[in-house]
């Protein structure tokens, strides 16, 4: 009798809790966030503390990192421009491709939403510190300066990794639920998809970038190392070719490049578990750029070292290679 | 009364050998599932990878020491006057040995990374057996260097029974290299899906890297059963030094330099290289291809020909490939 009695509650416990966590779960879900999207980018650029029009690279963009600057030898001048450029570009893809959400009906969209809520909320928080660079001017000493700068670039980390993932999703979504590349590689292919496409793989590759950069070498100029001189160089390939205009390939060139960036894509994830397990600033910083030494830590550090290289660094590098391909098959 | 106290005695019998019956069966289940477990248990990435790491550490000819004490006993073999014919065996178990460990060393780059899938498990046990194997193998080599170069009598019979010995090891070594190879071939192209560094170019290049190294094994088993203590000069016969050194350009030529491995799914060009390589096998076997890197002679000239007529040059891109491609 006790054990009924004692498998009844606990029968009922989690019927209302299931129930609990369904009537939790987000009520915008269901709701198409197009309107979430336009009132927030506009909320992002009415403010001109953090963002103003510009152009990084050749790329225009209303979202460039406003005083996104250090002193150094009693001069400020603009610090990391990798940082400007990964974001605007992740910024202009969103503002770009949010309009596609506009007529859809049916899907749920939590993805989209809690990626929204997260750049918002970054947003709140770096443009208080941007806030603060500009109120305190140019004039104060170099150290009081640098020090308001690095809180700046330490949420703007946050702010940049928030786009991207907002960005992925988006892309995420319209690729895989909304099926919007399915004519791709056939006859009915058209112009807009194929640039929403390429757009997209750009978009990957500069998320590659901002792994690298930002969170595996955190963000600091590791002018030393060959997988971190050759990154901030082949980064200006992919901001060229995001400024050029699309040429419309035919079906076979287009189901061929398919083809290729599912490869690429593929590679990505080995290079995405190297970057997980190996850091660039701990190398060079800690390990003095010594692999041995890094190995005697992380036993396969060598093997992680050798995967950063084949993608991001050397002669023929996987990433200049899918840059020389799609440069030359898909672009004017 | 006592009828039941029958029944009830009769009940308890009856009842506790069922208990008794679960409980050992239980047991064994347990014990089952532990062995099976114990012996069947897929071998992960990182065990794998430990394995792969220590043998590219400690492979024959790796450490100074070895390499030192190689380079003497070639020298005391090289001086004698009737075994002279064995320091070009013995410079080509150099090359072999240091090519295979640039092999060894091209799958300890990749094999963190690998996915831990049915392929990995399947495969595991034989990387890990082989080099175990590889390695008991190598001690005996090196004792046989060792008393190679201890020995103080001057008769060349007994240098040449030791070099004898150190040759039956050398096969024993090299045959579990060419399996634990081939195990990692099989990693490599089963746990590297839809990545760039794995595609036809990379499945051509590390079948072929198997092949070149069955062959040369092959030849060397050959030799331990001809070239025996007590024998004499007139059975010898080797004819193994040009496979090696194209075996040892190949390595070079695409495993070193990936290049080709590295491009391939950018490039027009060598995708229908490698196409045309690959369809040799729809006209000729798999026997085939291991027969026409048999037949490179010392000259690097591959002699195999076939009745066959090949009007659409598919061998002739095969000889490029094999030999200085």
């Amino acid at each position: 009798m006790k054990k009924k009695i004692l498998l009844s509650a606990l029968s009922l416990l989690l019927v209302f809790s299931s129930m609990a966590l369904i009537a939790c779960g987000d009520e915008r879900e269901k709701v198409n966030p197009t309107t979430t999207f336009e009132t927030t980018l506009q909320s992002f650029v009415k403010e001109d503390a953090l963002f103003k029009n510009s152009s990084v690279q050749g790329i225009n963009t209303k979202y460039y990192f406003n005083n996104f600057t250090s002193k150094s030898g009693g001069i400020v001048r603009e610090d990391d421009q990798n940082y400007i450029l990964l974001n605007a570009y992740a910024m202009n893809y969103i503002e770009e491709y949010y309009p596609l959400l506009t007529e859809l009906k049916g899907y749920k969209y939590s993805s989209l939403y809690s990626g929204l809520d997260a750049l918002k909320e970054s947003f709140d928080e770096v443009k208080e510190y941007a806030q603060k660079i500009a109120d305190v001017g140019e004039e104060v000493e170099e150290e009081v300066y640098n020090g308001f700068f690095a809180n700046y670039k330490y949420y703007a980390r946050d702010f940049i990794n928030d786009a991207y993932s907002l960005a992925m999703s988006l892309s995420d979504f319209l690729i895989n639920k909304v099926n919007y590349t399915s004519s791709l590689g056939s006859d009915m292919q058209t112009l807009e998809v194929v640039e929403f496409y390429l757009d997209s793989q750009i978009l990957y590759v500069f998320n590659d970038y901002r792994t690298l950069l930002i969170d595996s070498a955190k963000g600091q100029q590791l002018t030393n190392s060959d997988i971190y001189n050759q990154a901030i160089s082949d980064i200006q390939l992919y901001a060229s070719l995001a400024r050029r205009t699309v040429k419309m390939p035919t079906a076979e060139i287009m189901a061929d490049t398919i083809d290729l960036a599912n490869h690429v894509n593929g590679e990505r994830g080995y290079t995405m578990e190297a970057l997980d397990n190996f850091s660039i600033y701990d190398f060079m910083m800690t390990y003095d750029g010594d692999i041995t030494s890094y190995q005697k830590d992380e036993e396969g550090a060598d093997a992680y070292y050798a995967q950063l290289q084949s993608y991001f660094a050397g002669d023929n590098n996987y990433l200049e290679l899918f840059h020389s391909y799609l440069a030359n098959n898909l672009y004017e | 009364m006592a009828k039941a106290k029958a029944s009830e005695s009769k009940d308890y019998k009856v009842g506790s050998p069922k208990k008794w019956l679960i409980a050992v069966g239980i047991l064994v289940l347990i014990a089952i599932i532990v062995v099976i477990i114990v012996l069947c248990v897929p071998g992960n990435t990182y065990s794998a990878v430990e394995r792969l790491r220590q043998a590219s550490q400690t492979s024959f000819l790796r450490s100074q020491t070895e390499q030192a004490n190689y380079a003497r006993f070639r020298q005391k073999i090289g001086a004698t006057v009737t075994l002279g014919y064995y320091a070009i065996e013995l410079e080509d178990i150099q090359t072999t040995v240091e090519v295979t460990n640039k092999v060894i060393d091209f799958y300890d780059d990749y094999l963190v990374l690998a996915t831990e899938n049915k392929t990995l498990s399947r495969n595991y046990k034989t990387i890990r057996n082989n080099f175990e194997d590889a390695q008991e193998a190598q001690e005996d080599m090196n004792g046989f260097i060792a008393d190679g170069l201890n020995l103080q009598d001057n008769s060349e019979t007994y240098l040449k029974n030791i070099y004898i010995d150190f040759r039956e090891s050398y096969v024993d070594y090299i045959s579990s290299m060419t399996k634990a190879i081939d195990a990692l071939s099989n990693c490599y192209q089963g746990c590297f899906i839809d990545n760039l560094s794995n595609n036809l170019a990379s499945t051509l290049i590390l079948n072929s890297v198997d092949n070149y190294l069955t062959v040369i094994t092959g030849d060397y088993a050959e030799l331990v059963d001809k070239d025996v203590k007590g024998g004499n000069f007139d059975s010898y016969e080797y004819e193994t030094t040009g496979k090696i050194t194209a075996y040892s350009e190949f390595v070079d030529s695409y495993i070193l330099n990936r290049q080709e491995i590295v491009e391939y799914n950018f490039t027009a060009s060598l995708q229908d290289k490698y196409q045309t390589i690959n369809s040799f096998f729809e006209v000729f076997s798999q026997t085939d291809f291991v027969s026409v890197i048999d037949s490179i002679d010392d000259e690097l000239n591959i002699t195999k020909t076939f009745e066959v007529e090949d009007s659409s040059g598919i061998y002739d891109t095969v000889k490029t490939f094999l030999v200085r491609g």
